[in-house]
């Protein structure tokens, strides 16, 4: 997929699991690499980027012997997540217009 | 590789980032690692499993406002020709005003670039730019008092034969 694409898309998918309950490096790559693939090399910014949006923050717990970062989904975090129907139907609807006018789409 | 080289590596080649990023860049990758070592994994796995160095480097830089590589290539290449050019002019006045000082600048500035190769390997890019900056702060003594010396040096002559006569 493309790059930016999938970026913004793991976003929105690392928002959805810290809404569930909050998580840690390892745990997020495992879970979203349930739906797709993502590399540490990937998260990493993505993590930084919602940490400085404010869209969760992070907190320091001992985990066998050593420190371990945890995230934690902010109100804007949430607020974030309720803005994505709206996204996804917008999307729906660009692939619409894309698909009427290009052949090789209506044939993928 | 084992953790701890592949991390030693991870930090050299991420020195261009401010210290505290540098070690929360460090921290995120070493987690990693030891929570894949925690499901079961070996070590050596573990490390393998969250990149290579050059992936990881290549996604920093692609993060901040840090040059990519491509630009310091550039700067590389542009130092160089300026270099060139510069030690090509001074070459021209120096062997026109005089061979002694052609000599010690060349090996001057020639040093400084050795200097400042050798430096960028093994220090990176701080080291470079000190080096680069001497060896043109050289290049600019040289270029100012070749041509003022060489003047005094005719003023003199000048003046000697005057009072000959």
């Amino acid at each position: 997929m493309d790059i930016q694409l999938k970026r913004g898309l793991i976003e929105i998918c690392v928002l959805s699991l810290l809404s569930k309950s909050d998580s840690y490096g390892y745990a997020l790559i495992r879970d979203v690499s349930n739906c797709v693939e993502i590399s540490e090399s990937t998260l990493y910014p993505i993590l930084k980027r919602l940490e400085g949006a404010n869209l969760l923050t992070v907190y320091t717990e001992e985990y066998n012997g050593r420190l371990r970062k945890y995230y934690t989904i902010t109100d804007g975090g949430r607020k974030r997540l309720c803005e994505f129907p709206a996204e996804w139907r917008e999307m729906t609807k660009i692939y619409s217009f894309i698909k009427e006018n290009s052949e090789e789409v209506r044939n993928g | 590789m084992d953790k701890k080289t592949f991390l030693n590596e991870l930090r050299n080649r991420l020195s261009f980032l401010p210290k505290d990023e540098l070690e929360r860049t460090i921290a995120y990758y070493s987690e990693m690692i030891s929570d894949r070592i925690d499901t079961g994994m070996s070590e050596a796995q573990a490390v393998a499993a969250v990149g290579s160095i050059d992936e990881i480097v290549e996604s920093v830089r692609a993060e901040g406002n840090y040059q990519s590589t491509k630009e310091e290539d550039k700067n590389y290449k542009t130092f160089i020709n300026i270099m060139l050019v510069i030690g090509i002019i001074a070459l021209y006045f120096a062997l026109v005003w005089d061979i002694i000082i052609s000599v010690s600048f060349a090996a001057s500035t020639v040093i400084c670039l050795i200097a400042a190769f050798a430096t960028a390997i093994t220090l990176g890019m701080p080291a470079f730019m000190i080096f680069a900056g001497i060896s043109l702060i050289l290049t600019a003594f040289f270029l100012i008092t070749i041509p003022i010396s060489s003047y005094i040096r005719f003023g003199i002559r000048r003046i000697k034969e005057c009072i000959r006569r």
